[in-house]
This record gives structure tokens, C-alpha cells and sequence, in this order.
């Protein structure tokens, strides 16, 4: 008899195991992280940095089992990601009499400077996009609304943006009824050329609106009768239920230090001049 | 005796903020949201950036509608559509000035010039074309582009790619699909209570 399949929890890009060592994680910590650690990528240059980086976020990948199948549906983007850099900066780069030449495509000199820098950009912004993907394929709707709640971010802002994160499923829901109605009217999408797939999908922004405007309706008026305002409930101070189910523990006491640190760590090395990307070992080639 | 203006008071009417502001809000953050996504993913030039962009039809058309409460869904939603396109959180935070203008211009332009979302003259085609395609994806780009050079992301010899890939990748589907749906839903809106003549309500 087969292993029973671990019990999954939807999270914002895909399905989690419910045990997941990120779990224990207050989503307060969780969401900490995100804008902390983002922090990294955008000010350290230096490419040795930013590999080291990336490959401690597939180590948390593998830590927080986390469905490694994710990264390969953002493939395209990174091949994609990939020529536009190299594009950008080979064609583009520009050109000053001390660069070193590596070819020359008619008009255009292709410079090692150039080239340096395109590496040095595309490293910096896998490593940025990694930290995106995690986040959000370890976080829930909910989490993302207690995360906020604990931070003391007002009820309507909260309530708000997790409202918003549920109408995306919303959305997506309406957009594939949608297109069900269609192919029950003999559209061939698949039969479709790309552009006039994409044309295709501008139209459905006008029945995804008018949805969106009807279940407005239903939202407020599921809020009204429920007594709440924009600063919470009409009545005196309410308890946050949701709130009141997590607990931030002697683990995210440490995580949370730690990225005080590193955070700090990051700041310090910028005031300080150190870490630069000059100092990389690309630019002793 | 002319038309009222649809942004002109009744006698006597008191408007303010409510509970359909924010789910008008929130909603239109997730449409916003999946059709930004798809167009990022459909051309991508590159940190988001796009060849075509059908989001911004619903940033320039839900700022007129809604004023501040579509501002702030089209300044928010590109996060999530950027996030789960693949760029990462400072650039789209570089975007957030470019995305707030875009839908922040036709809002005002619709309001200051009295034009009438409905689209019934062609003084209300004028003002959406040239304040809700032209003029507001022109200062959102060039913001956008400077944001990207400031991060270090572009060069200054590749600025008029990634302008004019922003520009076109916006201008096109706004203009295609901010008309059709200003025509399409605009005599629903203005009579629902979601509507905002003022900016708040």
C-alpha cells in the first residue's frame, strides 16, 4: 500500500504541507521576512552575495518543503528575464573608448563591461525573485491578514487586503466560467493565434468588472449587516478572533533578532563601503 | 436644457464613504490583479514591464469611476500582478509612483473638464485618449524607467526601449479596452452606489 499523501494547504501559488517547518513561524515573522530579506538583493550588488543568497533560499525551500515544481512554472520568465538583460546591455549598453571589446555586430560593440553588468543584474534580481516565490508559496490569504493584524495595521487596511487576495481567487473563478460559457459555444482557444489569444483576454475584463461591481453589492451589504465600519466593529473594541489563534513564540523571537541584525548588518555595509560590486571577483577578470 | 453633469450633487444629496467603497476597492484589486498578471506574462520585456498591459484599462477607467478608492486599487494591484508575474518586491515598489499617476490623471482630468464616462461626445473621447492613454502612460513610463535607472537595473542607451515598451504595452489595451469598457459599464456605474462624484464618495 502506497505512503498516504501528507495533508496540504493552499497558499497563495500552490499547496504546502500543513506541517511544514515554516508553519511554526508567526505570519507576522513570515511577512517580516519578506520585506526584510528583500532588502538584500536591492542594495548588495556584489554577485558572490546574491549566489550565496539564492542558494540559502533553496536550502529554505527544501527546509520549508516547499513544492520545488513552483520555480520551474517562473522557467520562461527566467530564460525571458535573461535575454532582456543581456539584450539590454549588450545592444544597449552603450560604449566608452576604455571598455574591452569582446565583438562587434555591425554598429554595435559588444563590451565585457557591459556583459559584467548584465551578469551582476540578472544574479541580484534571481535572487530577488526567489524570496518572491517563496513568500508566496508559503502564505496564505489568512496569513497575510494576521501577519497585518499583528503589525497593528488598522482593521479596514487588513480586512481590505485580505478581501482583495480573496478576490483574486474571485476573479479567477469568474474568468474560467467565462471561458467555460465559450467553449460551450464552439470556441477553439487552443485553435486561437497568441494575438488574437491576448485580444481574447482583454475582452473578459468587461464581464470580470461587471461582476466585480455586483459582488461589491453583496460584500457591503454582508458588512453592514454585520455591523461593521471602517475603523471595526460599530460596537466597542472587538476581539480579533483570528488574532487570538496565533502565538509568536521563543522561534520568532530569534528570527525576528536575526533579521534585525541582518538588516542592520545590510545598512552598516552600505554607510561603510563594504561589499561593493568592484570588489567581485568579475571585475578582477 | 443641457444634460446635468454626472459629477454634479443633487440638491439636497450627502455623500460620504462607506462599506461599498472598500469592496469596490478590494475587487477591483483582484480583476486588476489577474488581468495584470496575464499581461505580464504575456509579452515580457522585462522587471515587469510589458508589451501589453490590459491591467491599465482597469486603473485609468477605475479611477474615473471610483476616484481615490480605484487610485489606490491601481496602485496596489500591479504589486500582486507584478509579485506573481516574477518581479521582485522593490521594483514594483519603484512602480508604484507610475502606477498611482496613471490612474490618478484621468480620474482628475474626467472631473476638472466635467466629461462624461459614459463617452457620449467626442469631447469625452478627447479627454480619456489624451489623459487616460496618452498623457498619464507617457508620465508613468518615464517615472517607471527612471526607477529602473535608478536601481541600476537599465542603462541610459536602453531607457528608450523599456519607455516606449511601457508607453505602447499600455497605450494599445487601454485605449482598446479602457473605451469598450467606459462604454460598456459606464451608464451601470453611474447609477450604483459605488460610484464617487467627489474623490472619496
Amino acid at each position: 500500500m502506497g505512503e498516504m499523501p501528507a495533508r496540504m494547504r493552499r497558499s497563495l501559488l500552490g499547496y504546502m504541507p500543513v506541517d511544514s517547518p515554516i508553519y511554526r513561524l508567526h505570519p507576522a515573522t513570515r511577512l517580516l521576512f519578506l520585506l526584510v530579506v528583500s532588502a538584500y538583493p536591492m542594495l548588495i550588488r556584489m554577485p558572490e552575495l546574491n549566489v550565496l543568497g539564492s542558494i540559502f533560499m533553496l536550502i529554505l525551500y527544501k527546509v520549508a518543503r516547499v513544492d520545488l515544481t513552483i520555480i520551474k512554472n517562473y522557467k520562461m520568465a527566467f530564460v525571458n528575464l535573461f535575454f532582456v538583460i543581456a539584450i539590454a546591455y549588450t545592444f544597449f549598453g552603450g560604449y566608452r573608448p576604455e571598455y574591452r571589446v569582446l565583438a562587434e555586430l555591425g554598429p554595435v560593440k559588444i563590451c565585457w563591461e557591459n556583459l559584467r553588468w548584465a551578469i551582476v543584474v540578472y544574479i541580484q534580481l534571481i535572487f530577488a525573485i526567489l524570496i518572491m516565490i517563496f513568500f508566496l508559496s508559503t502564505t496564505r490569504e489568512r496569513d497575510v491578514v494576521v501577519g497585518l493584524r499583528a503589525l497593528k495595521v488598522p482593521f479596514v487596511l487588513s480586512y481590505m487586503a485580505g478581501l482583495a487576495l480573496r478576490s483574486i481567487g474571485l476573479s479567477i473563478i469568474d474568468f474560467n466560467t467565462i471561458r467555460e460559457a465559450e467553449k460551450a459555444r464552439a470556441l477553439d482557444l487552443d485553435a486561437l493565434p497568441f494575438s488574437e489569444k491576448v485580444k481574447k483576454f482583454g475582452m473578459y475584463i468587461v464581464p470580470l468588472v461587471a461582476l466585480a461591481i455586483r459582488r461589491s453589492d453583496e460584500v457591503s451589504n454582508a458588512l453592514d449587516s454585520r455591523g461593521f465600519s471602517f475603523s471595526g466593529l460599530k460596537t466597542a473594541g472587538r476581539t480579533d478572533y483570528i488574532l487570538s489563534k496565533y502565538r509568536l513564540t521563543v522561534l520568532d523571537y530569534l528570527v525576528l533578532v536575526l533579521m534585525a541584525l541582518f538588516f542592520a548588518g545590510i545598512v552598516a555595509s552600505q554607510l561603510m563601503g563594504w561589499f561593493r560590486v568592484e570588489d567581485s571577483l568579475l571585475y578582477r577578470l | 436644457m443641457p444634460e446635468k453633469s454626472v459629477w454634479e450633487l443633487e440638491p439636497g444629496e450627502v455623500r460620504k464613504p462607506g462599506t461599498i467603497h472598500i469592496a469596490i476597492m478590494a475587487l477591483l484589486i483582484g480583476v486588476g490583479a489577474v488581468a495584470g498578471t496575464f499581461g505580464s506574462l504575456s509579452i515580457p520585456l522585462g522587471y515587469g514591464v510589458t508589451g501589453f498591459w490590459p491591467g491599465v484599462a482597469v486603473q485609468a477607467v477605475g479611477s474615473i469611476w471610483f476616484g481615490m478608492w480605484g487610485v489606490i486599487a491601481g496602485f496596489l494591484f500591479p504589486f500582486i500582478s507584478n509579485s506573481l508575474a516574477g518581479a521582485p518586491l522593490y521594483v514594483s515598489f519603484g512602480y508604484l509612483p507610475s502606477n498611482l499617476i496613471q490612474g490618478l490623471l484621468p480620474a482628475w482630468a474626467f472631473k476638472y473638464f466635467k466629461a462624461d464616462p459614459r463617452l457620449t461626445s467626442a469631447k469625452d473621447y478627447a479627454i480619456f485618449i489624451v489623459f487616460g492613454v496618452i498623457l498619464n502612460n507617457i508620465l508613468g513610463a518615464a517615472w517607471a524607467v527612471t526607477a529602473l535607472q535608478w536601481f541600476g537595473l537599465v542603462t541610459v542607451e536602453s531607457v528608450p526601449l523599456f519607455f516606449s515598451g511601457w508607453t505602447i504595452g499600455n497605450g494599445v489595451p487601454a485605449l482598446i479596452f479602457g473605451i469598450i469598457l467606459l462604454k460598456a459599464l459606464s451608464p451601470l456605474v453611474v447609477k450604483h452606489r459605488s460610484f464617487v462624484k467627489k474623490w472619496w464618495a
